[in-house]
């Protein structure tokens, strides 16, 4: 690419863990292209002159749990053409947002901090980054799937939208010719989960958890009452529903459930 | 035998499963009883495939044992879809090389309704041999010049059909026709399955029936006959296109370009499902595309039963 087309892309974390960020730092064979193709101009876990010009593409990760972040979100989304979230705390909030929608988050701060003053940051209920601002388009994981980032950037970066496959992880775990584990009564979150993990967990006789979040017109309350007659109590459904899932579980199980 | 990658049925957890045989579980395979668990689709168009950038590597054909009726009356559908107007190479040399020794069936499955859909659970065509299994030994059905060509030369284990074997061999089959009648006595219906689906358009069934659907796809991905797939490019360390089985109960299954969908709703393609197995396989292909193998219902986690449903249509 010609050096005066290449766009000026910059990274943010917000809270979380920093796994999406870290997941494209570890592709070390991509990461010389990925250096190549476009201009980083912000990428605070990777490179420490960092600056808050105008950006072609804004790729933010984390969810917003502060006063301070969210206004610094508003000014990143002002400064940029494209908005992209990454990971499951960008796009859904993540497992700090698994009450989300329910009332008493003071209640349940002052549980954890109890009256402690915080003089730096203005903590806010963590919600995910497209209650501040637009997104232009989402990419989840917990972390991003390495292969599926690239996919999409080398999409973004050319001004094409990307395409991710709209799957449940049920999809990819007969790709991989794994036994059901709902079948066996299991509590898999598989069929109401996203794809792109290549069906990490139940390859490994483990549950999903739905770290990927919701697959578009999951059917939730069927896959809730099977996993009911299965013996399973509505709180620990509830529960495992709610863990990953974020913003993205809020309306089905509002409508199951009535209340969350 | 050393020509070919034997596959045949085998015992495990209470399921039948299609495993290469080796030199230890010779004597596990299991010949008559019923289906496996696996469609032969799942080794003719694997799950997830690598067509375009793949390793060309010289891998034995395959020879498959026990397979079923069942089994043998999707391969049509297969034939036609993979090998008609528009061939595809890779799939066509694995079933023209591959070798197929079917059985009958004697313990169907509980969901096994074969029967319902026009089929019987002994093979009558479609194999290269048949073994039906008589007493202690095999009543040998040859069906194809491939078959006869690996008999030859075997005449010190062959002999001809008695009598009495060839009546208990009738008897046999009679019976399980009988077992398979007898489990769907009461799904059976007189109409045909094409009027059936294609005069309940507007029908409260399919809503009612789709209800508890998960969307995991099972049930396509078990069908002998489902073959839809989609194309993926990856980048890997070279380019490859990776073919992948996918299913039309995924909403993300017909999405065309800017994001429509011509079936938003589950019951809508839930619906789709069913039109396509009694009423666009039979246009385009002349047959339906239900083996009646009941793989379908056994995989699937709502419990949702195609016998039921169609029960069910007629009723309307």
């Amino acid at each position: 690419m010609l050096e005066n087309q290449k766009k000026d892309v910059g990274l943010y974390g917000f809270t979380g863990c920093n796994g999406d960020q870290l997941t494209i730092i570890h592709s070390e064979d991509k990461l010389l292209d990925f250096w190549q193709s476009v201009h980083i101009k912000s990428f605070s876990l990777a490179k420490s002159d960092n600056d808050d010009s105008d950006l072609d593409i804004a790729l933010v990760e984390g969810s917003i749990s502060n006063q301070e972040q969210a206004e610094h979100m508003k000014e990143i989304r002002k400064r940029s053409k494209k908005l992209i979230a990454i990971g499951n705390c960008a796009c859904y909030g993540g497992v700090q947002a698994m009450e989300l929608g329910s009332k008493g988050w003071d209640q349940r701060f002052r549980k954890v901090y109890g009256d402690a003053f915080f003089e730096l940051r203005t903590p806010i209920e963590s919600k995910p980054i497209d209650v501040f601002v637009d997104v232009d388009f989402y990419i989840p994981g917990c972390p991003i799937n390495a292969d599926q980032f690239f996919y999409c950037f080398a999409h973004l970066i050319q001004d094409h939208v990307p395409t991710i496959p709209d799957h449940p992880v049920c999809a990819e775990c007969r790709w991989r010719e794994n036994d059901c584990l709902l079948l066996k009564g299991i509590l898999c979150l598989g069929p109401l989960t996203a794809s792109g993990c290549n069906a990490v967990c139940p390859s490994h006789n483990l549950p999903c958890l739905g770290c990927w979040g919701p697959v578009e017109e999951a059917n939730v309350s069927s896959e809730f009452n099977l996993l009911k007659e299965k013996g399973l109590t509505q709180e620990e459904i509830k529960r495992r529903f709610r863990m990953h899932n974020g913003s993205g579980i809020i309306k089905p199980l509002k409508k199951i459930l009535g209340v969350l | 035998m050393e020509k070919y990658m034997i596959l045949a049925p085998q015992k495990e957890n209470g399921g039948l499963f299609m495993q290469p045989v080796i030199q230890d579980n010779v004597a596990h395979i299991v010949y008559d009883e019923a289906r496996a668990a696996q469609p032969l689709k799942t080794f003719l168009l694997p799950p997830l495939d690598e067509v375009v950038g793949k390793k060309v590597q010289a891998e034995k054909p395959w020879l498959f044992l026990g397979i079923k009726a069942c089994g043998l009356a999707a391969l049509p559908i297969l034939d036609q879809a993979f090998g008609g107007d528009f061939t595809d190479p890779i799939y066509q040399k694995r079933r023209e090389e591959s070798f197929i020794v079917s059985s009958d069936c004697t313990q169907p499955w509980e969901t096994c309704f074969c029967t319902l859909v026009g089929g019987q659970p002994y093979p009558v065509k479609g194999f290269d041999l048949n073994l039906s299994k008589v007493w202690d030994g095999f009543v040998i059905e040859v069906g194809s010049l491939r078959g006869k060509t690996l008999l030859e030369g075997h005449d010190e284990v062959l002999k001809e059909v008695v009598r009495e074997e060839a009546t208990a061999l009738e008897k046999m089959r009679n019976e399980t026709t009988k077992k398979v009648e007898e489990q769907n006595r009461d799904f059976k219906f007189e109409k045909r399955h094409r009027e059936v689906v294609s005069g309940n358009w507007e029908s409260e069934v399919w809503e009612r029936h789709s209800e508890t659907c998960v969307e995991c796809g099972a049930c396509n991905h078990a069908c002998p006959t489902c073959h839809c797939y989609f194309l993926d490019d990856v980048t890997r360390k070279t380019f490859v296109k990776l073919r992948g089985w996918d299913s039309c109960m995924y909403s993300g299954y017909a999405v065309t370009a800017g994001g429509g969908t011509p079936r938003p709703r589950l019951y809508e393609r839930f619906r789709n499902r069913y039109f396509c197995k009694f009423k666009y396989l039979d246009d385009n292909y002349g047959m339906y595309g239900c083996t009646g193998c009941g793989r379908c219902i056994e995989g699937c986690q709502g419990k949702i039963d195609m016998r039921q449903a169609l029960k069910d249509l007629v009723k309307n």
